[in-house]
């Protein structure tokens, strides 16, 4: 089924010295990953970037096959924007002409890049969410956030939603999933038929998706309520986040990589 | 319609952590106007094995074949084939089907099969009144209320009209009582047996309650932990081979179950009774064999005052 291959924010189960790392440590780690894919600007400095990730890809157990299926959704994305680079960067040589029209090779090689960076963001945001559970997560962020609690954040409520977000996501995905077989087994068809039609054959999903979905939020604002729920303040946690001699040893790594990747935009190395 | 289930495999999420094999090797065959029960534990392919039947899902191994009444067969699903054909032949009411209705009124959404087979719009709405009839209900009284308005009982009535206006040979149900009350539960299993008589229809029900199966089915099919272990009729499934069904976790109908109480407890009876009639029957017999007296004969000895 289609609705099941979505990886993005689906944990794979792991006890790897990557899933055991403190989520906060993970998040910020994780952040500073994502901001140096934007920082670097030269291929071999993006070397780095893949030896780092292709390190935590191995330490974490995960099967490639599994993290590759994050790209399935957004692949369409990446060749679009490769495709722009290519055809509309105008500076450069000239490679390829035909009539008048031509792509250069600062074009390929722009699109190589980019395209290069938008993988590299979803592998890095993928082993995330890959090796945290979503709870520990939302809870990672929550106390990352709290700080700003001060200044009137309401960092508590913006986890909860979060963690009730990503709880309801194999829920509805179900629950998708069921509508469909039922409707399909009374002569639905989704697949079949023009923009228009496939528009209008979503109803019969969409309704019933949507009454469900009011329907579990109000029951799980009633049982919350039932235990009391009444927001952050004063709320004490089952699991206490405490840092360890793991979580020292990445933080280094990630300083003395932050360092590198910083150092690349100085360092002249041109391969081509 | 007949329909034969060959060596049905099914593996969810192949090369995943959460790889489950969900169907190993299932052969079972659902006669034509037969009333078939499959019972099981949550999670041991039930709804699985029903949804391969209704040719929703694609098997890794195996196929369902269906053989029509003229001789000719199709195949319903096999690897690389779900056929959309013959799932119209094949209805399939899911677990709470409440859930899938959607239109803005009751003859609307028991249309949207008809509508989707591709009928005028005259016959869709003969099709969805008749369909109405048959659950129970009065076209001209819900007919144009929106199904958000009736209660949950009747949600359920039109929503199975729903899979029966598609005029299905063969009807699926995946627990269909599930979250009604006493009355309601009776009444919907009361009102599949009756519509089955009429529309001379097959019957497969998925359930967990063994006097349902007792009370109605012609066959019982046996799932555990994805292969079939026992088929064949309720006589048989509970009385011959109660103690196997025990063992992986499954009750006995409230009849044997208590009749086995009882000769486990000294008296003679015979725990082959499955309806409530034939146990109380049984029962009285074994206790008259004992000397025991009914009120009545037991009035007409009391010694007169």
């Amino acid at each position: 089924m289609a609705v099941r291959d979505i990886t993005l924010g689906q944990y794979f189960p792991g006890e790897s010295c990557i899933h055991r790392l403190d989520p906060r440590v993970k998040i910020v780690c994780a952040l500073v990953y994502l901001v140096s894919l934007f920082v670097v600007q030269s291929f071999w400095a993006f070397g780095l970037c893949i030896l780092l990730l292709a390190a935590v890809i191995i330490l974490s157990g995960v099967p490639f096959k599994f993290i590759s299926k994050g790209l399935k959704p957004v692949i369409f994305l990446i060749i679009i924007t490769m495709l722009i680079n290519v055809l509309f960067v105008r500076t450069g040589e000239p490679v390829l002409t035909i009539g008048k029209f031509f792509i250069t090779n600062e074009g390929i090689y722009r699109a190589l890049f980019m395209g290069l960076r938008l993988v590299l963001l979803i592998f890095g945001s993928s082993m995330l969410t890959l090796t945290t559970k979503p709870i520990e997560l939302t809870d990672g962020m929550e106390k990352l956030l709290s700080p700003l609690a001060k200044i009137g954040l309401p960092a508590h409520e913006l986890a909860m939603m979060m963690t009730i977000a990503l709880r309801f996501i194999p829920t509805l995905l179900d629950e998708t999933d069921k509508i469909m077989k039922a409707q399909t087994a009374r002569g639905a068809d989704f697949e079949n038929g023009t923009l228009r039609e496939k528009a209008k054959a979503l109803i019969p999903l969409l309704v019933p998706l949507f009454v469900s979905a009011f329907r579990i939020a109000g029951d799980l604002a009633m049982a919350m309520e039932a235990r009391c729920y009444h927001g952050g303040k004063g709320r004490t946690r089952l699991h206490q986040m405490k840092l360890g001699k793991g979580d020292a040893v990445a933080i280094i790594v990630m300083l003395v990589y932050l360092g590198c990747i910083i150092g690349s935009r100085y360092i002249n190395i041109n391969i081509f | 319609m007949q329909i034969n289930v060959e060596n049905l495999s099914k593996t969810f999420s192949p090369g995943m952590p959460y790889e489950t094999r969900a169907l190993s090797d299932i052969n079972c065959e659902i006669g034509s106007g037969e009333f078939v029960a499959i019972i099981g534990h949550t999670g041991s392919g039930k709804t699985t094995l029903v949804q391969h039947i209704a040719g929703l899902i694609q098997p890794d191994e195996g196929r369902v074949v269906a053989t029509l009444d003229d001789g000719t067969q199709t195949v319903i699903s096999e690897k690389g084939k779900a056929a959309f054909a013959v799932r119209r032949r094949v209805g399939i009411v899911f677990q709470y089907p409440e859930y899938q209705l959607f239109e803005e009124t009751v003859l609307k959404d028991v249309c949207f099969g008809p509508k989707n087979q591709g009928l005028d719009q005259a016959a869709q709405e003969e099709r969805a009144r008749e369909a109405l009839r048959l659950v129970g209900l009065d076209p001209d009284v819900v007919g144009e209320s929106s199904p958000f308005e009736l209660s949950g009982g009747q949600k359920r009535r039109v929503a199975i009209a729903g899979v029966l206006a598609v005029d299905p040979e063969v009807l699926i149900l995946d627990e269909p009582t599930a979250g009604l009350d006493p009355k309601g539960h009776d009444d919907i299993l009361d009102m599949i047996d009756r519509i089955k008589d009429e529309e001379k229809l097959s019957i497969i029900l998925v359930s967990h309650n063994m006097d349902d199966v007792a009370k109605y089915a012609d066959k019982v099919i046996v799932m555990n932990s994805g292969t079939v272990v026992m088929e064949g009729t309720p006589e048989y499934v509970y009385c011959e081979r109660g103690s196997e069904l025990k063992e992986i976790g499954l009750d006995l109908p409230a009849g044997p179950a208590f009749l086995k109480t009882l000769r486990d407890g000294g008296l003679d009876v015979d725990i082959r009774r499955l309806t409530f009639e034939d146990t109380t029957e049984e029962i009285v017999k074994a206790l008259k064999k004992k000397g025991g007296k009914t009120p009545e004969e037991q009035a007409e000895k009391a010694p007169q005052k």
